[in-house]
């Protein structure tokens, strides 16, 4: 063998041992060269790649939810399959999936994960959990907040002048003039428990029968229908609303805009993984992923309000206006969640 | 005669015999298999409602015995609120419905008014759209706040108030009219066309009058037409979803399928609640079926499909021809072509845009190059015409093969089929997919 046959047989061996290294390692280089993004975290990355599929269940709508999951995919080369339902949908589905033993999911993306039995979520700790706020963070480690869902009251700019708006839910109970034209989704539980924690019992009580007595508010099905209905003049105000889709819906061009009023209820779009994940390496890097700068500030291009404080929120100043009111924050569990429905049923629904 | 090694079937006859005995033993295993094939389809899907209904509803899945759905489903006076909705709406579209496409199907087939093959086409048409659209439609053409039917009619008549509110058991009924009315045309069309004009003849020479011939001569022959259609309807009526969603919960006229969906959508789901409300759905089909049978059970008697070559004459309308025609095109344009053109227009802006109203609304084709860029658009048009040819398919042969057995084959066992096949009627499709 002539000298250089040997030097070429050397590069190539030394060629594969880089390769394998560089395999071996798990360097995050994204497709463009850039610097590999701080959630792609280096001990998951080898075994999320092999699993090369992410199945996602999210309530977030497609406009937002594809984008940020080809970011995604961009950083690891992830294929990810997204699935898109409303909160309600996602929820029996998958509870009919975990009576039937499939595993049909990876991560779950919606606002009602602390109400699933705990044994249906994989109990994990994301390292970007760190930067969210504590009240973003299940104690148990089954969910983790990747947006702040705080719910107040919104209205349709064309219909109503700002001036006009009350400034407490008392001064709200006294406008018989929008009987009618006012709108609540059917499944605010969270934001009856607020209004009792802040009033206490007998007072709130009496001031959500006046609530409904006097505006006789419309029960929707669906959140963000009920703040594209409000921004198209179907209902002129919104009793009580998430902040996100309000913005989300203003931000589109609707003419709608929040104000805030004592309480503030608040919980978590939430982060989960299935216990039963086909591909629990991808579906972990993909839960670091939702809690990440990079996921938040995309998010909060679509009007979501972040749960980590280097993110800010759009358009700015939301979060500061809300939080000059009293935040109660409500997280509940399956039978509370019963309980509060049952009620908000008899005073809403009439039943 | 002969016996050939021993073997009758060289006799006369015999392989005649031999043939009907083969064909009998086929019939037989066809009737075993599509008796298999119903019962399954029906019953274990009511097996599930049952076994849910009666057990505890955990996290996880059904529990111990219970009856606590019961308590929860039907404690409270609103069920009975639930039932009288779910009735009258049921009932109204059954009879509007049954109106509106009896009358197409008498132009169509009965009379010389012009424009029939436009109208039969028209009517499949609104087939195509689906339940959900119709109603979201409607309530842009009719909500009293941003319809911009109401707009116009307000414009038109200077008028303060929306005149129409679709947020209404009237407005409920005619969304949902409008968009089943074709299947009132599909089971009246060949009733009408079968029927034997000669005997409306015979009764108009003996010396009745129109009004005596069609309601005792006409009216009784297209009884299994008429009442078959509005069992259907009526069921439809009961088992629909969409239109009490979106129409009936903000005017907080709540029917049994917006319960049970609310049940099955909770957070967590509660399946058992949701199966308890569904026994009562369909009890109130079963009876529904039930008297159906009773009515039609002399079927036999209503037959008049008269031999080779009869065509049944058509009425001539003379100088309500075109009037006539006028009014099938009146109705269709109020029943399908208000909500396709709402929808047309809507699809080309972001926010809400009201036809002939929106002033400054710019349009765009963003909302259509969304759902092309969508990943799994072709892959779902794909699956949803799969989905739509096999279930025809099936459905189509099955019952052909039903219906062979039950009148060729094996008449004498053609009841079984006979109320297997109507089974799945008195199973509305929420309960089903629940």
């Amino acid at each position: 063998m002539s000298g250089f046959q040997t030097g070429i047989r050397v590069c190539i061996r030394l060629l594969s041992v880089a390769v394998s290294l560089v395999l071996c390692l798990g360097t995050p280089v994204n497709a463009q060269g850039a610097p590999s993004p701080p959630w792609l975290d280096p001990t998951l990355l080898p075994a999320a790649r092999a699993e090369d599929s992410l199945i996602v269940y999210s309530s977030t709508n497609e406009q937002e939810g594809l984008p940020l999951f080809k970011l995604f995919t961009a950083a690891t080369g992830i294929k990810v399959e997204y699935v898109r339902a409303s909160d309600a949908v996602l929820m029996s589905r998958m509870a009919i999936e975990f009576r039937a033993g499939q595993r049909s999911y990876d991560i779950v993306q919606t606002g009602t994960i602390n109400k699933m039995p705990p044994q249906m979520l994989a109990e994990y700790e994301p390292p970007e959990a760190n930067n969210i706020s504590p009240q973003a963070r299940d104690p148990n480690k089954r969910w983790y907040g990747v947006y702040a869902n705080y719910n107040s009251p919104a209205y349709n700019t064309e219909r109503v002048k700002a001036s006009e708006l009350p400034r407490s839910y008392e001064e709200f109970a006294q406008r018989k003039e929008w009987a009618g034209k006012v709108a609540i989704d059917g499944t605010d539980n969270e934001w009856l428990k607020a209004m009792m924690q802040f009033y206490g019992e007998r007072e709130g009580t009496e001031l959500v029968k006046r609530l409904a007595a006097t505006l006789r508010p419309v029960v929707t099905d669906g959140h963000l229908a009920m703040a594209r209905a409000t921004g198209a003049g179907e209902y002129w105000v919104s009793l009580n609303n998430y902040v996100n889709l309000s913005m989300n819906v203003k931000l589109a061009g609707g003419a709608i805009d929040v104000w805030a009023l004592d309480p503030v209820t608040l919980f978590f779009g939430q982060v989960g993984v299935n216990a039963k994940a086909p591909h629990p390496s991808a579906a972990r890097l993909a839960a670091n992923f939702m809690l990440s700068q990079q996921c938040q500030e995309f998010l909060a291009k679509f009007g979501r309000l972040p749960t980590r404080k280097d993110v800010q929120s759009n358009p700015p100043g939301v979060v500061e206006m809300l939080t000059q009111k009293k935040v109660i924050t409500v997280l509940m569990s399956p039978d509370e969640e019963r309980k509060w429905q049952r009620q908000f049923d008899q005073v809403f629904k009439g039943r | 005669m002969s016996i050939a090694n021993g073997r009758l079937d060289a006799l006369p006859g015999m392989s005649v015999i031999g043939r009907l005995g083969d064909r009998a033993t086929s019939a037989a295993v066809m009737l075993a298999v599509c008796i298999a094939v119903v019962v399954w389809l029906v019953f274990v899907p009511l097996s599930a409602l049952l076994y849910n209904a009666f057990t505890e509803d955990t996290g996880f899945g059904p529990g111990a015995f219970s009856l606590d759905n019961f308590v929860e489903a039907y404690s409270s006076w609103h069920i009975l609120g639930l039932l009288w909705n779910s009735v009258v709406f049921a009932v109204g579209t059954a009879l509007m419905t049954f109106v509106m496409g009896a009358f197409i199907a008498w132009v169509v087939e009965r009379t010389d008014a012009p424009g029939r093959s436009l109208f039969h086409t028209l009517s499949l048409l609104s087939f195509a759209v689906p339940g959900l659209l119709m109603a979201m439609a409607w309530i842009f053409v009719f909500s009293p706040n941003i319809g911009w039917g109401n707009a116009v009619l307000k414009a038109a008549f200077g008028l303060s108030d929306a005149p129409v509110n679709i947020y209404s058991m009237a407005g409920m009924t005619w969304a949902l009219s409008s968009h089943y009315f074709p299947l009132a045309y599909l089971m009246l069309g060949p009733a009408l066309r079968a029927l034997d004009l000669r005997m409306e003849e015979a009764a108009l020479m003996a010396g009745g009058t129109y009004p005596q011939v069609f309601t005792r001569v006409t009216l009784p022959l297209l009884r299994p037409a008429i009442l078959s259609s509005l069992l259907l309807l009526f069921v439809m009526g009961m088992a629909s979803y969409e239109v009490p969603r979106l129409i009936g919960r903000p005017a907080r006229i709540d029917v049994f399928t917006t319960d049970i969906q609310g049940a099955i959508i909770a957070a967590p789901p509660a399946f058992g609640v949701a199966s308890a409300l569904g026994l009562t759905l369909l009890a109130i089909c079963v009876l529904a079926v039930f008297f159906y049978r009773r009515a039609t059970r002399y079927a036999e008697s209503f037959a008049t499909v008269t031999g080779k070559g009869y065509r049944p004459a058509r009425i001539k309308l003379g100088r309500a021809r075109w009037p006539v025609a006028l009014a099938i095109g009146a109705m269709f344009v109020l029943a399908l072509g208000l909500p396709l053109v709402t929808l047309v227009w809507q699809s080309f802006f972001r926010n809400l845009a009201q036809p002939f109203v929106s002033a400054g609304a710019r349009a765009t084709l963003e909302n259509y190059e969304f759902i092309l860029s969508y990943p799994i658009f072709l892959g779902a048009v794909k699956t949803s015409v799969l989905l739509a040819a096999m279930a025809a398919t099936i459905v189509a042969g099955l019952t052909l093969v039903m219906a062979w057995i039950a009148q060729r084959a094996l008449p004498r066992y053609g009841f079984i089929l006979d109320a297997l096949a109507f089974a799945p009627i008195a199973i509305p499709g929420v309960i089903a997919g629940a």
